[in-house]
């Protein structure tokens, strides 16, 4: 539901996501999507990192302090707009857009005209659907109480290593979600997940808008086909709305979706529908994303955050623009406040990167890459330590509080994975039956995300088509590897690697885990940036060598 | 980053959008099949009736949402709440997520403090749930199924450690429940701890103590 408070508080991300891009000073010149897109995401980023920094410093900030904040925030944004507003007509004119044929111009209209409906249904879903799935509330709303109440570190957080103790799953989780909640929950003085909802939807509407400016950025001259199709690609991928559909089978399931549960019913008998014995309680949708987990703040941050890095990198040394690092690395921070996966997908940019660089040091002369901005590795270290910087409030507790039985740093070790490679777990054979048979582990792991790749229910064809571009990128591997898209692609391929690596070792049961839309909800985390490797690839595949 | 050359042949994107454009297919027939739901049941209507409408969630089903609104408005902020299973339905043969009460509870009891045995065992996940029953039920015995001497004499240890632990943390109340999909008021018992020890207090009588209580506290400097 939208309260007043959240309103305020979608005031404050945007306006105090405005005061942090002026504070960060950007000499790039950035579109309307791609600026209001980034100011939303650093509001996003930096709001819950402001909030955990005090909490831990000053313990629950309370409604006084609170709307206080508020109020510099918006300030200081409004001042960042109107200067903006004001220096506009200095600004360099952009160049006419060239204009498209009828019938590319009719299929952008439709594009464009489905991005606006798609945008408009995510905000009425996250603003009439009570925050209702298990993890939203009882892993990230349950941490924004605490905030909101106590603070960080107090006993609620700490107290589950005696015989007896309080309650709190995955204690270890990153509390930004949570911070956003108690925010949104001292502007109005009460604790709401539901009036907290509708903000997820801004994760979603920044990263669409961010993604629409930078492929216009990125992609050919004068075309809208790259901006439409990715950012239409990202806001129509079923799993930010649903994660099953109603029944296993996905022709029934389909059937279920496109007439509703009653008609599947009457046609399938009793195997769908609300009492159908096998996804009985589909008539309550789902939407895992949408409903407050960590898995879409992390995919908006993360995503955002590794494009506007990659820009930094990839640009000419002496145009360079050092507040592009400030915001990525803000941006990647923020993203590591939202989920551990956050904290753990940073090596891998670094890792990304860094094979980058070395490949453009053999391709360019020396000279090509000096100039007075910062150097790649130079420019790497600064993100990182911005990205740190950002979740320091966390970071500087988290090895206090108690972890439950995940400790992946440790299992992720040779003997732990060689150990994990050998082993077998139970698998009912079909969903059906009670028969089971132990089926080696990497078995499982593989199809597990053999079956998410290629669920178009689910992803649409975002895991389709980033496969199909890469293989066309490696056609032509020396255009590939100088675009953008092959950079995104090696961050998408090692985080599908490490999160294959963290579920050959979990320590929980495959199955179950997997009837918890594992692995989706973990290669979503990465999927707006396969769909940005994929446009760019086939945006840039009929240009010449 | 260098503006790309002009190009000679079309993007394929112009083949990509349409097939785009038609697999929205899916997340538009959801969009539908949501607004008709919306409109048809939970439209105009207060957020603990629309939450009462939603089918499949155990946590907002109405008797479990009569006790937590019972417990907020009779217990003070903070009062520690000792939950704990004494029996599992007989239909549940493999108990599963639905039926964690305790986790419902110590949400949306919040700011009551709810404690439980094992909490690293009742915080974990589906796995952690099995030992954590046969803890009650092997351990602590809460249902008296075990009578063996040797378990008696680990029992009574453990039992005296939780004692402290529970004097430690000043929890005057236990609130125990059936293990079941389904949540009934009359499968729930509540008791109070007078001079150490638990003493059942009959549901009608739950708010008239509690209210008495609080009231005593509050008198007191």
């Amino acid at each position: 539901m939208i309260t007043a408070s959240t309103l305020i508080t979608l005031f404050v991300v945007f306006l105090g996501g405005h005061f942090a891009l002026a504070l960060f000073r950007p000499s790039r010149r950035r579109g309307a999507a791609e600026l209001h897109g980034t100011a939303l995401l650093l509001g996003l980023a930096l709001l819950p990192a402001l909030v955990t920094g005090l909490a831990l410093a000053i313990g629950p900030l309370g409604v006084g302090l609170t709307r206080a904040l508020a109020a510099v925030l918006c300030a200081g944004g409004a001042i960042a707009l109107y200067r903006r507003h004001q220096l506009k007509p200095s600004m360099e004119a952009r160049p006419p857009l060239r204009s498209p044929r009828s019938a590319e111009e009719l299929l952008c209209l439709l594009g464009f005209g489905l991005i606006l409906a798609f945008g408009a249904f995510i905000v009425f879903y996250t603003a009439t659907m009570p925050m209702h799935i298990f993890d939203p509330v009882f892993h990230f709303a349950y941490k924004g109480k605490l905030l909101y109440s106590e603070g960080l570190m107090t006993s609620s957080w700490m107290d589950v290593e005696d015989s007896l103790g309080r309650i709190i799953t995955h204690p270890d989780y990153p509390p930004g979600v949570g911070a956003l909640e108690a925010f949104c929950g001292w502007i109005g003085g009460v604790f709401s997940e539901d009036a907290a909802r509708p903000l997820f939807a801004l994760f979603a509407l920044a990263l669409g808008a961010f993604l629409f400016g930078t492929l216009k950025d990125l992609g050919r001259s004068g075309s809208w086909l790259a901006p439409i199709t990715g950012t239409l690609l990202w806001l129509s991928t079923p799993f930010l709305y649903y994660s099953r559909l109603p029944h296993d089978n996905w022709v029934k399931g389909a059937y279920g979706l496109f007439f509703g549960p009653d008609a599947a019913q009457a046609k399938y008998g009793d195997t769908i529908g609300p009492k159908g014995p096998i996804l009985g309680e589909w008539s309550t949708p789902d939407g895992w994303t949408l409903d407050g987990a960590g898995d879409l703040p992390l995919a908006a941050l993360f995503c955002s955050g590794f494009i506007v890095l990659l820009r930094f990198v990839l640009t000419d040394r002496e145009r360079r623009d050092t507040a592009d690092l400030l915001i990525a690395g803000a941006l990647l921070g923020g993203g590591a406040l939202m989920k551990n996966e956050g904290l753990a997908l940073l090596p891998v940019v670094v890792i990304a990167i860094g094979i980058t660089w070395l490949l453009e040091l053999r391709r360019k002369p020396a000279t090509a890459l000096k100039g007075r901005a910062l150097s790649t590795p130079s420019a790497l270290a600064l993100t990182m330590i911005v990205a740190l910087v950002v979740a320091s409030p966390w970071l500087a507790v988290r090895g206090d509080i108690p972890t439950i039985g995940e400790d992946y740093p440790s299992r992720l070790s040779p003997s732990g994975l060689l150990e994990s490679w050998s082993s077998t777990q139970p698998v009912h054979l079909s969903p059906s039956t009670n028969e089971i048979a132990e089926v080696p582990v990497p078995r499982i792991v593989g199809g597990g995300f053999l079956d998410a790749f290629t669920q178009i229910p689910r992803f649409g064809i975002v895991w389709l088509l980033f496969l199909a571009t890469c293989v066309l990128g490696l056609a032509r591997p020396k255009r590939f590897l100088r675009t953008p898209a092959f950079p995104a692609a090696l961050v998408v391929l090692g985080a599908c690697a490490l999160y294959a690596l963290v579920l050959l070792v979990t320590p929980w049961n495959l199955e179950a885990l997997f009837n918890t839309a594992i692995p989706d909800r973990l290669i979503f985390h990465v999927a707006p940036l396969a769909i940005f490797a994929s446009i760019l690839i086939l945006d840039h595949s009929g240009e010449r060598e | 980053m260098s503006t790309p050359p002009p190009t000679a042949a079309p993007s394929p994107l112009r083949l990509l959008l349409p097939l785009v454009i038609v697999l929205t297919a899916f997340p538009a027939a959801f969009g539908a099949l949501y607004t008709r739901t919306w409109f048809a049941e939970r439209q105009g209507k207060d957020l603990e009736q629309q939450r009462a409408s939603m089918k499949g969630v155990p946590w907002f089903k109405p008797e479990f949402r009569a006790l937590i609104a019972r417990l907020k408005e009779h217990l003070p902020e903070g009062t520690g709440i000792l939950v704990e299973p004494h029996g599992i339905d007989e239909k549940e043969s493999q108990p599963g997520g639905r039926t964690r009460w305790f986790l419902y509870l110590n949400y949306y009891a919040y700011p009551l403090h709810i404690y439980a045995h094992e909490p690293k065992l009742a915080s974990g996940t589906l796995v952690d749930y099995t030992p954590w029953i046969d803890h009650h039920f092997e351990v602590l015995n809460v249902d008296n199924s075990f009578q063996g001497m040797a378990e008696s004499i680990t029992r009574e240890r453990l039992l005296k450690k939780v004692d402290l632990e529970i004097e430690k943390r000043n929890i005057e109340w236990r609130l125990t429940y059936l293990i079941s999909q389904s949540f009934r008021m009359e499968n729930v018992r509540i008791f109070h701890r007078e001079d150490g020890v638990w003493m059942p207090v009959d549901s009608a009588d739950f708010n008239a103590l509690a209210d008495s209580l609080s009231m005593q506290s509050e008198v007191k400097p």
